[in-house]
């Protein structure tokens, strides 16, 4: 009997996210559920009453941990641990690891998903699976191939060699940088997982019509909803992502698509009340005031994304045990002045 | 199975060593050269025993405002799925294809045996190998060229892949640029959209297969008695991409100013292949014009096609 495990990344503001995509997984799935909290608890929550194993980054195992959630801001520090949590897990004796993003709810049991995981070490869910057939076919693919061929929402990794490699592999790409710049090549993690085919010999491409409805393929998969069922291109819906979805705007559908709302998609606005629902009652209006625990510095003052930056492209001359938090504002002057008021003094 | 590639006139000898070198190894596959040339060019060419097909042939709807629209290296690229499209429509149970600037150094009989048993056969940039400065330089560029290189295509004559070429083929129709930001790199970024589009694809994981610059430095290929070999795999067929005979020191133009002789790569392949070229007529032929060149040089940009073609 393989032993499974599903995970997401939040930071604390998101925690409602979570906490649906946990209860809606477990409501189908015997599997235990972690949470990789990619923020610091500050006192402000109790892991007893959460419907996941709480996971800290502490736990990760990454020797320069602190320059890691200084360089990344809060988006790109959740979606940078991705590798580093699956590895995590993995590690601790799972066979094979859900990787599922926040934003996700699980409709139905995910066993097909894991079949496909015992018999393979990394598992993909491609954006699309045959050519759009719409009027912006075209544009819609160019987008498709610039954010990147595979979905990082759904991704699942077996425990063997091949997979570990893979993970450390993704891990080096995004350690230091994770940044949406879709004009040099990059995406958050989710680019380079375009190698994962060619760097992977075992890998499978999941082409279950169920599985990762998004807002990028939600008009092609034809949702219909009868008895509570939930059903894509006529096989079951197993996992809906509402990636950029705004519960403050509940008409669209994503950020990403301003053309797109909810009121177009058909029935699958049922799914959306539904998430809006569940979202809300998870106390995600509370959730939002929580503070973000690498905001700023230890002194309170606000850390810049310019200064993020910096301290990224000082590369490898950051040490491990290095913490930018000490740092205030009379460092850098001092810093400065040492430097007889060189410009590039940081 | 069927061998197929598409030229212009300036690369006359590189198919002549291309063809050749193929026919050493499956003298019984037939090789079919599109030759978008002067008809004496294509006469010439044909008289050599090398099959050629002229791009009217090819019942391409669309040719005139395909040339009027590209430049020389937009058409030959344009033209590959449509050589595919065709010999498939013919009947051929499988297609590959090669680019002209390939030697073929050992048989690739495991190679075809793979694009007989799938829909869609590719050849990766990179296998994995361990980290290295060059290798990460190497994958940040892939990001924004393609995973797999378009020198080499593999396909057999299945509903799947025959959509997949009318639909490449109707991409590279309009968007066949090299505009990197935006996410166009010819025919080559296309091709990442693959293994989602064709349920068959199969990744070509012999290293010894469509070795290029790319690999650098995690191949070093050596010669020993028998021929050629990649990591103690046999090179089957290496793609001479960006190199110049006329600077037969210099690995390729996409390469900087790395040498031949400071790279892994056997220096006698090199030196070989530009002996080859040159004797096949390389000079002769460097300058061979492209007949549909515009009235003036910045005619496209005010022609109407191409007004459509910009963004």
């Amino acid at each position: 009997m393989s032993r499974w495990a599903a995970i997401t990344i939040v930071s604390k503001r998101h925690l409602p996210l979570a906490r649906v995509t946990a209860q809606s997984f477990r409501e189908h799935n015997p599997v235990p559920f972690y949470t990789l909290l990619a923020d610091d608890e500050q006192g402000r929550l109790d892991p007893t009453r959460e419907p996941f194993a709480l996971l800290h980054m502490e736990e990760l195992g990454i020797a320069a941990l602190k320059p890691f959630q200084f360089w990344h801001t809060e988006l790109e520090l959740s979606y940078a641990s991705t590798p580093f949590a699956i590895q995590c897990l993995l590690r601790r004796g799972y066979d094979g690891v859900l990787f599922l993003k926040q934003e996700t709810l699980v409709l139905d049991d995910l066993s097909p998903v894991f079949t496909k995981l015992a018999e393979h070490a990394v598992v993909l869910t491609p954006h699309l699976l045959r050519p759009p057939n719409r009027p912006d076919a075209l544009q819609h693919e160019v987008r498709v191939l610039r954010a990147g061929v595979y979905n990082g929402g759904v991704v699942g990794f077996a425990d063997c060699e091949e997979a570990h490699w893979f993970l450390e592999w993704w891990q080096a790409k995004v350690f230091r940088r994770c940044v949406r710049q879709v004009k040099r090549g990059y995406h958050f993690e989710q680019r380079w997982l375009d190698f994962a085919p060619s760097l992977v010999a075992r890998h499978h491409l999941l082409r279950d019509p169920g599985v990762n409805v998004g807002h990028w393929n939600l008009l092609e998969r034809h949702i219909r909803v009868a008895n509570n069922r939930v059903t894509a291109l006529g096989v079951p819906c197993r996992v809906f992502r509402f990636s950029g979805y705004q519960p403050e705007r509940p008409e669209m559908v994503t950020k990403y698509n301003r053309h797109l709302t909810v009121a177009d998609t058909g029935e699958a606005a049922a799914v959306f009340a539904r998430y809006h629902a569940l979202l809300m009652s998870a106390g995600y209006t509370e959730a939002r005031k929580l503070p973000y625990a690498y905001e700023t510095y230890r002194s309170g003052a606000t850390i810049s994304e310019r200064a993020r930056r910096a301290y990224q492209r000082q590369g490898d001359a950051v040490s491990n045990d290095d913490n930018p938090f000490e740092r205030t504002s009379f460092d850098r002057f001092r810093r400065w002045f040492k430097m007889g008021g060189h410009p590039k003094a940081r | 199975m069927i061998a197929c590639t598409v030229i212009s006139a300036n690369y006359v000898p590189a198919v002549r060593v291309l063809v050749a070198s193929f026919r050493r190894f499956h003298p019984a596959i037939p090789f079919y050269v599109v030759l978008a040339a002067e008809e004496h060019i294509c006469q010439a060419v044909a008289a050599e025993g090398i099959k050629v097909l002229r791009p009217d042939e090819m019942e391409i709807p669309t040719l005139p405002a395909l040339l009027e629209r590209y430049t020389c290296l937009q058409t030959i690229i344009a033209l590959k799925p449509a050589i595919l499209r065709y010999l498939l429509a013919r009947g051929h149970d499988s297609v590959i294809y090669l680019d002209a600037d390939i030697l073929v150094t050992a048989s690739l009989a495991p190679l075809l045996e793979q694009v007989a048993s799938h829909s869609l056969c590719l050849t990766p940039h990179l296998h994995p190998a361990p980290r290295s400065a060059r290798r990460e330089k190497i994958e940040r560029s892939l990001l924004l060229t393609g995973i797999y290189n378009a020198g080499f295509i593999g396909i057999a004559n299945h509903e799947e892949s025959r959509r997949f070429v009318a639909w490449w083929e109707e991409r590279l129709r309009t968007h066949n640029r090299r505009d990197k930001k935006h996410g166009y790199h010819y025919d080559q970024r296309w091709l990442d959209l693959a293994p989602s589009f064709v349920r068959d694809t199969h990744i070509v994981r012999d290293q010894g297969c469509n070795v290029g610059q790319w690999c650098l430095p995690d191949v070093t290929v050596t010669r020993d008695g028998s021929g050629y070999r990649v990591n103690d795999v046999p090179l089957r067929f290496f793609h001479f991409s960006g190199f110049d005979p006329l600077q037969p020191e210099k690995v390729s133009r996409h390469a900087g100013r790395l040498k031949v002789s400071e790279s892994g790569f056997a220096p006698e392949l090199f030196a070989d292949y530009a002996q080859l070229l040159r004797s096949a007529g390389w000079e002769q032929y460097i300058n061979a014009p492209w007949p549909w060149d515009p009235p003036w040089p910045w005619h496209r940009w005010f022609t109407k096609s191409a007004s459509q073609n910009r963004r």
